[in-house]
């Protein structure tokens, strides 16, 4: 397919040279290098963060937030009244007046029930004098 | 460590001409390279541990360069500015020699033809010399992949450079 075409093209390719470093962009970088400041330890640690979050450091970044946000959610967020009551509380749940009388009368209730006496229970007596034969009969 | 000067002088040629290949626009490939200056700069010890300095600034162009076109993609959505790339990027030196001067113009145009990864192979295997094993490590690809890629853009390549070189070169 390519026989037409001189076998030896990719060393032709590799002899063109390439574009170097302009001399003006060189010079403007050499200035950088003398003016800027040497970084501090704690601007090496931060630049070895960057250098670790990169290419993207917005999005690892987000993703850490997100992960700390839902640790302090779970870490501080209100526990459940069903859970304290599982793990059984040293001190008493409800402290609003009105539910606290409400609970005292209904103990009160429920004693009240229980002194009363029951009737004595006959087993050998059947619950309904009629004995079910006879409606039928009739 | 080998200081600034001495990076500059011995890899800023490769780093450029690189990151041209990567952006086709020279005002482009200026930004990123002082970019990439400004982090080495500021953070010297950034080339501390590389085994290969050139090839870890060729990846570090890279990076850049994948972080700016997000940058850019993100921005021109809502503001179409940017450098407008033409078809001739100047990925080579001038010349006076007219012939040459049209081979080398056909190559740039050529190049903008290829897709970016066959491209960027392109550029690393022949004007870098890297091998396809330097290749892979540099673009985390494998050495197969890198190598298929660079068949495939020169097989391009040679497909569009035909009539021209056989033209230029017919005794």
């Amino acid at each position: 397919m390519n026989s037409s075409t001189p076998p030896n093209l990719e060393d032709r390719l590799a002899q063109v040279p390439r574009q170097g470093l302009p001399e003006d962009l060189r010079q403007a970088c050499l200035d950088m290098s003398r003016t800027t400041p040497r970084p501090t330890p704690p601007a090496r640690r931060h630049a070895l963060w960057l250098h670790w979050l990169w290419p993207h450091p917005a999005a690892w970044g987000g993703l850490a937030a997100v992960w700390c946000a839902i640790f302090a959610l779970h870490r501080f967020a209100p526990v459940p009244v069903n859970v304290l009551a599982a793990t059984g509380p040293s001190t008493p749940l409800i402290q609003d007046p009105d539910s606290t009388r409400q609970l005292a009368a209904q103990r009160e209730a429920r004693e009240e029930l229980l002194r009363q006496p029951l009737p004595p229970l006959d087993i050998d007596r059947p619950r309904n004098a009629t004995p079910p034969s006879t409606n039928r009969i009739a | 460590m080998l200081p600034l000067e001495q990076i500059l002088d011995e890899h800023g040629d490769a780093v450029f001409s690189f990151l041209l290949q990567l952006s086709r626009s020279e005002p482009d490939a200026r930004d990123l390279f002082q970019d990439l200056w400004r982090r080495l700069v500021e953070n010297p010890g950034l080339l501390a541990e590389a085994r290969d300095p050139r090839a870890f600034l060729l990846h570090l162009g890279r990076n850049q360069f994948i972080d700016w076109t997000r940058r850019r993609s993100a921005r021109t959505r809502a503001h179409e500015g940017s450098h407008a790339q033409s078809d001739i990027a100047g990925l080579f030196e001038p010349t006076h020699h007219p012939d040459e001067t049209a081979f080398r113009e056909a190559l740039d145009r050529a190049l903008g033809q290829l897709p970016e990864d066959q491209r960027i192979v392109v550029h690393l295997k022949l004007w870098e010399g890297l091998t396809f094993d330097a290749i892979a490590q540099l673009l985390d690809i494998s050495p197969n992949t890198a190598a298929s890629r660079y068949r495939y853009g020169v097989d391009k390549l040679r497909t569009l450079l035909r009539p021209l070189y056989n033209e230029l070169h017919t005794p």
